[in-house]
């Protein structure tokens, strides 16, 4: 009589569909998964101990590199944090500007995930669509803050320039038919860009849904699979996209208002089965209301201009070109540069609703110019350790489903 | 360096041995994904709609065994290091690396951890390094060129022997 | 947002938290961490008054050998989130120094489990009963607890291919951290713990 044995198969942290280094030891039998043991680490940078070595101003980079798909939310948490020390609250445009590239940020990232979600499960021109938008909301960022990827440009106290009223043009090596049709959108300021791209999206979004909604082999896929109940998604830890997707209505940017997301319209979407195509739905329903977001957001800053730094120059640099002429904004600047500003005795906890989930920053400081301790409350930590219990008794091609479902970054896991 | 040279009236041309080699390698360069941290990002769109690099003959590989380049991407970590070594020994020779990001380059924003190595060049001998935070996509498709100069300048024959 | 806080001592530790989940409703352990309060209120450079030594590079080091043993070093620090009330709540424990263990918290809310995974990892703290206490983000066979105070930033060694044996070999680190601002208190310049 044959007999089964379960065997291990290591899905190494080489692989197409590994999301970044992550390594599984898989106990399966036969193509069916008995356990999952995500080993994790390869990218642990020791990232918490390295804030403790720099002032707070030259760690606001460190936050950009955690989770690398979506940037200036894990940025918007630790200023924020910073600011509930400090007590102080940045100028009313400078919240807005936030706002605004919280939800560039939240559709570059659910961009990227649909795109390598896409790409795993097998639908492959999806990556290029996707990518196809980020490359446009990736010129925003490079405008206002000169990196595509790693903007810093959130400070304690406001955002560090103003949007820019010129966008950059395509002037050579093209034709100038070519020039005219690349340079369409930016022939006005910052606002008209966002503006083109966000009259647009809808159209983009209904594209997406078009090739994958109704798509019967998308669905026999994602149907069913890593069915998360919300008793079980509360218990482990689960926020953001995943625990709306199994039921809960909650969103910080509703239930623990921060910037200015108490005046603006939008609605938060929640699943009903908790499987991957309910999280799926769940993030492209997320896009439509970022856009609807943005534009709001696009409407007010155009009508109200105004300071986006706050005036104190122990905490923010003074304007460039008065520093250079001004003896108080000389000493000031001196000053933040080389030692940087001190926080009160005390600990904060900071938390956004980032893309992923809950993201948070617990920060404890000694009086320092540098932070005593500094936890990261990666919103992906906890989805990657509910992976096992999603995975068992499925198939091993589920498991790459599941995988892309939890939109698994290894920057802010192993930080 | 003229690679043929064309006698217009026979139809026929000649070239070196060595130089064919050499071009051909270098105008299909199949790149093993070796995305580890922010940088991959920054390749994914280098291959991706607006900068393609298909165009280039350059196409992701994910098996060693089917690539010819590796293009660190992101923090080597500790961790890491043996695996990133097993990677590139399955790699069938002749091979390059490219290391792109300071990272890879040289530990990068992550130079004093504790558990990143210093630089992919402890690991992994380097051809080509990408400086940049991360570099922009362009700057890698500039790398990749470089890197195509480099290996035409390369003597194609003698490269086999020394895998 | 405000944040209750409240301080429980380690008999009582694991009875509260069970006791916040059914009673009062926190259904989710959203974080949890270790504090290490070796060099807490120490300075690199004194910069309120005219010193012997403060001056020139200004770096004085920090001590490290005081606090090593007290028993106040360590604490855990865990944040709960109440979804039907809308409330947040963080509980501090001290963790006994002798035994550096804590009772698990993995049979009141399972997300605990590789947040206790990590604290071992990083401070060695242990926890009792918990399902599979292993190393989770340091390297596999590394040896010291990153994040305590005492460890270095470099750490001890460091890993670099060896052409001879043609394996990956550790070395030892022989760089030199180079602290580019040294680290100065400005504010209250002896907190007390307790005030937290």
């Amino acid at each position: 009589m044959t007999t089964l044995h379960s065997y291990q198969l290591n899905f190494g942290p080489q692989h197409p569909a590994a999301h970044g280094v992550l390594r599984l030891v898989l106990e399966l039998e036969g193509e069916r998964i008995i356990n999952v043991d995500p080993h994790i680490g390869l990218l642990h940078r020791g990232t918490e101990k390295l804030v403790e070595l720099r002032p707070y101003l030259q760690s606001i980079g460190y936050m950009d590199r955690l989770d690398y798909v979506s940037m200036l939310c894990n940025e918007h948490a630790y200023v924020m944090a910073i600011e509930n020390m400090l007590q102080i609250t940045p100028p009313k445009r400078a919240l807005y500007i936030r706002v605004l590239f919280d939800e560039i940020t939240r559709i570059l990232n659910h961009l990227l995930w649909l795109g390598a979600h896409a790409l795993d499960v097998g639908a492959m021109s999806m990556f290029l669509y996707c990518f196809r938008e980020r490359e446009v909301l990736m010129d925003c960022y490079e405008a206002v803050s000169g990196s595509r990827l790693h903007a810093t440009y959130y400070r304690p106290g406001g955002v560090q320039r103003d949007l820019p009223d010129r966008m950059p043009l395509y002037f050579k090596g093209f034709s100038d038919k070519e020039k005219e049709g690349l340079n369409q959108d930016r022939q006005g300021s910052f606002i008209e860009y966002v503006r083109s791209f966000s009259q647009r999206f809808g159209e983009h979004v209904d594209e997406y849904e078009a090739l994958l909604t109704d798509n019967r082999i998308w669905r026999q896929r994602l149907e069913g699979i890593g069915v998360l109940t919300l008793e079980d998604a509360l218990q482990l830890g689960c926020t953001g996209p995943i625990l709306r997707a199994s039921g809960m209505q909650w969103d910080l940017r509703k239930n623990q208002p921060y910037a200015v997301y108490s005046e603006l319209n939008f609605d938060v979407p929640v699943g009903k089965n908790g499987d991957c195509f309910d999280r799926y739905s769940v993030r492209l329903a997320e896009m439509r209301q970022s856009n609807r977001i943005i534009m709001q957001c696009l409407d007010w800053l155009e009508a109200n201009p105004g300071p986006v730094l706050i005036d104190d120059y122990k905490i923010a640099l003074p304007p460039h070109n008065r520093s250079h002429t001004h003896m108080e904004e000389m000493i000031h600047h001196f000053k933040l540069m080389s030692e940087g500003f001190s926080l009160p005795v005390g600990e904060t906890y900071a938390a956004i609703e980032h893309p992923k989930g809950e993201f948070g920053i617990y920060l404890v400081s000694d009086g320092a110019n540098k932070p005593y301790r500094l936890k990261i409350r990666a919103a992906g930590f906890p989805h990657l350790a509910a992976l096992s219990h999603l995975v068992k008794g499925h198939l091993l091609a589920d498991l790459v489903t599941v995988l892309g479902s939890l939109d698994i970054v290894f920057g802010e896991i192993d930080r | 360096m003229s690679l043929l040279s064309l006698n217009g009236s026979s139809g026929y041309a000649l070239a070196r041995l060595e130089d064919l080699i050499s071009w051909s390698r270098s105008q299909s360069m199949w790149p093993m994904t070796f995305g580890l941290a922010c940088c991959a990002i920054e390749m994914m769109h280098a291959g991706a709609s607006r900068l393609d690099l298909d165009r280039f003959g350059v196409m992701f590989r994910p098996s060693p065994r089917q690539a010819d380049v590796m293009i660190i991407a992101g923090t080597l970590c500790n961790k890491m290091a043996p695996a990133l070594r097993t990677v590139y020994d399955q790699m069938i020779g002749p091979k390059w690396v490219i290391s792109m990001g300071s990272c890879a380059n040289g530990g990068g924003y992550y130079h004093y951890s504790y558990s990143v190595v210093r630089g992919a060049d402890r690991i992994v001998p380097v051809d080509v390094y990408v400086p940049g935070c991360p570099p922009t996509a362009e700057a890698l498709i500039y790398a990749i060129l470089q890197l195509q100069r480099k290996i035409l300048r390369e003597r194609g024959m003698s490269e086999d022997l020394v895998s | 947002m405000i944040i209750e806080e409240r301080r429980v001592t380690i008999d009582t530790y694991f009875a509260e938290c069970a006791a916040l989940r059914d009673r009062e409703g926190f259904t989710q352990l959203t974080d949890l961490t270790v504090i290490d309060y070796l060099t807490y209120g120490q300075s690199e450079w004194v910069t309120q008054q005219a010193t012997t030594h403060g001056f020139g590079r200004g770096k004085l080091a920090l001590d490290l050998q005081k606090g090593q043993k007290d028993r106040n070093r360590f604490e855990v620090v865990i944040h709960l989130l109440n979804y039907q009330e809308n409330r947040r709540v963080k509980v501090r424990c001290f963790v006994p120094v002798e035994v550096m263990t804590m009772p698990s918290l993995f049979e009141i809310w399972a997300s605990a489990n590789w947040y206790e995974r990590e604290a071992f990892d990083l401070f060695g703290v242990a926890f009792d009963r918990h399902p599979d206490l292993r190393r989770l983000l340091t390297d596999y066979g590394f040896c010291g607890y990153p994040l305590r105070k005492d460890f270095p930033m470099m750490g001890y060694d460091q890993i670099i291919y060896d052409r001879k044996t043609e394996v990956c070999v550790h070395e030892e680190v022989r760089d030199r951290l180079r602290v580019p601002v040294p680290k100065v208190i400005r504010f209250p310049s002896s907190p007390k713990k307790e005030q937290l």
